[in-house]
């Protein structure tokens, strides 16, 4: 056999009968056989054969299958290596976005323009409909209590004693509506555009700008009294049952047979609980009942009945419970215990 | 440190002292201003019925009258003499003395009522 020069590893790698001599020497005995004679004439060329014979052998080998221990230590080496590169520039992160593909990108900038639009529309709504971003508010005044209100429209109102007013404090651009249960006087803001409705139970007021009082407690009959301008007072359930009042008129709505009657007032009285004066004229026993449990917060329980008729006429300011009653008992002839909200009246009976 | 707080601790109950002494001298001098002293004198116009003089005290003094006006007939006219000046309860002294009206006062207030009341034990 003559060889060729062989002077260097990829002498050996690239030489046809040496790879063949690695690969299938123990099966082709001839080309051993050449290979170890050649060896013996050229003893200085061993450790070279034998460098080269590792390699084709390293290459030949077949592939292992990865451990689980080396497949984690693999992973957290490529996660660690991730994470470095990502904390080390934005050109890296330019990178990465780089790899986000198209096709998601378009559906991130169709959805962020769905997002603005929404947004958008939103505020162009509300600027169409104030009320809908008004919240609802709850004036309640306990016993005794007198409050001004001031309105978002620069309507006010006069709050008495054991009252309540809801409204809103946006209102809309085609009526202002409150609610009342109690009694309150309002100065209404003229505004032709935007009616004024007070809802106190069975019945409404209309105004378009205006001064005047309602009294609405539960389980009285329901009055609304004008001092200023003109207001429609208007059945709730029956539109067609309605009164026009003229200043100093008062419309008086009777719960039991849901009629209205018109009649004079005194100002003076209709109004006096504004400097929070109790005022009785001509007061009977109900009267006198209701007005002092509504300023004093009481539960007033008469024992039993006078001699006489009651009429009371007398009034009171910001006086305590018990001078009031006092004064009450020694003009029409009673005794009075007081047990915490609770008060039983006694009528006396006349000395002969 | 010890004197510091000494010294919060005095103007503390300074202050509390000050406050309470101005309120208490506040609540007495307005509750004294509000009585009417029964020699308080008005001097009578020609209105002399029951209701016309209740009207006249009112509105010179500040008391208030309160009646059941079941009790008392609006026209009851008294012979007082006018244009001169009438003590308070030398008034009503006399308004008792010729009709059957009596009165008790619970301060400024006027009790009015015709009858007297059995008082129960």
């Amino acid at each position: 056999m003559k060889k060729k020069n062989l002077s260097n590893l990829t002498d050996f790698l690239s030489d046809d009968s040496f790879v063949n001599w690695v690969r299938y020497g123990n099966e082709n005995t001839a080309i051993a056989e050449e290979w170890d004679i050649w060896l013996e004439q050229n003893p200085d060329k061993q450790v070279l054969v034998s460098e080269a014979k590792n390699y084709l052998t390293l290459l030949n080998s077949p592939v292992k299958p990865m451990d689980v221990s080396s497949k984690e230590l693999l992973r957290s080496k490529i996660l660690g290596q991730i994470g470095q590169n990502r904390s080390t520039s934005s050109s890296d992160d330019k990178n990465i976005r780089s790899m986000i593909p198209w096709n998601k990108m378009v559906w991130y900038a169709a959805a962020s323009v769905v997002i603005i639009a929404s947004v958008l529309a939103l505020r162009v709504l509300n600027v169409d409909t104030d009320s809908s971003n008004a919240s609802l508010i709850v004036q309640s005044n306990a016993a005794g209590d007198v409050t001004k209100i001031s309105l978002s429209d620069g309507s006010e109102v006069l709050l008495s004693t054991s009252s309540t007013l809801q409204y809103l404090d946006n209102f809309d651009k085609t009526k202002r509506e409150v609610t009342l249960i109690g009694e309150a006087f309002f100065n209404v803001v003229p505004d032709p555009n935007r009616p004024f409705i007070v809802s106190s139970g069975e019945v409404l007021t209309e105004v378009l700008g205006t001064k005047f009082n309602v009294k609405a407690y539960v389980g009285e009959d329901i009055e609304v009294s004008l001092t200023e301008g003109k207001v429609k007072v208007i059945e709730n359930d029956n539109s067609d049952n309605q009164l026009v009042l003229s200043p100093s008129e008062r419309a008086i709505f009777a719960k039991h047979s849901s009629t209205f009657e018109k009649t004079p007032f005194e100002e003076e009285y209709a109004t006096a609980w504004m400097d929070r004066k109790i005022v009785f004229r001509e007061a009977d026993l109900n009267v006198i009942k209701s007005q002092l449990e509504k300023w004093y917060d009481v539960e007033i329980n008469y024992l039993n009945q006078p001699s006489s008729e009651t009429r009371l006429n007398a009034e009171f300011v910001k006086e305590p419970f018990d001078k009031v009653l006092k004064t009450i008992g020694s003009t029409l002839g009673f005794d009075f215990e007081v047990e915490g909200k609770r008060v039983e009246i006694d009528f006396l009976s006349e000395e002969n | 440190m010890l004197s510091s707080l000494n010294l919060k601790v005095i103007l503390l109950r300074t202050i509390l002292i000050t406050v309470f002494s101005v309120l208490f001298f506040y609540t007495y001098a307005e509750s004294a201003q509000e009585f009417t002293n029964p020699e308080d004198t008005i001097s009578l116009s020609f209105d002399t019925t029951v209701l016309g003089i209740f009207e006249q005290v009112e509105r010179q003094t500040n008391l208030k009258f309160a009646y059941n006006a079941s009790d008392i007939d609006p026209t009851l006219e008294f012979d007082l003499e006018i244009e001169k000046t009438w003590m308070i309860s030398e008034l009503l002294d006399e308004i008792s003395r010729v009709s059957e009206l009596k009165f008790s006062r619970i301060d400024n207030y006027i009790s009015v009522r015709i009858r007297e009341y059995k008082k129960k034990r």
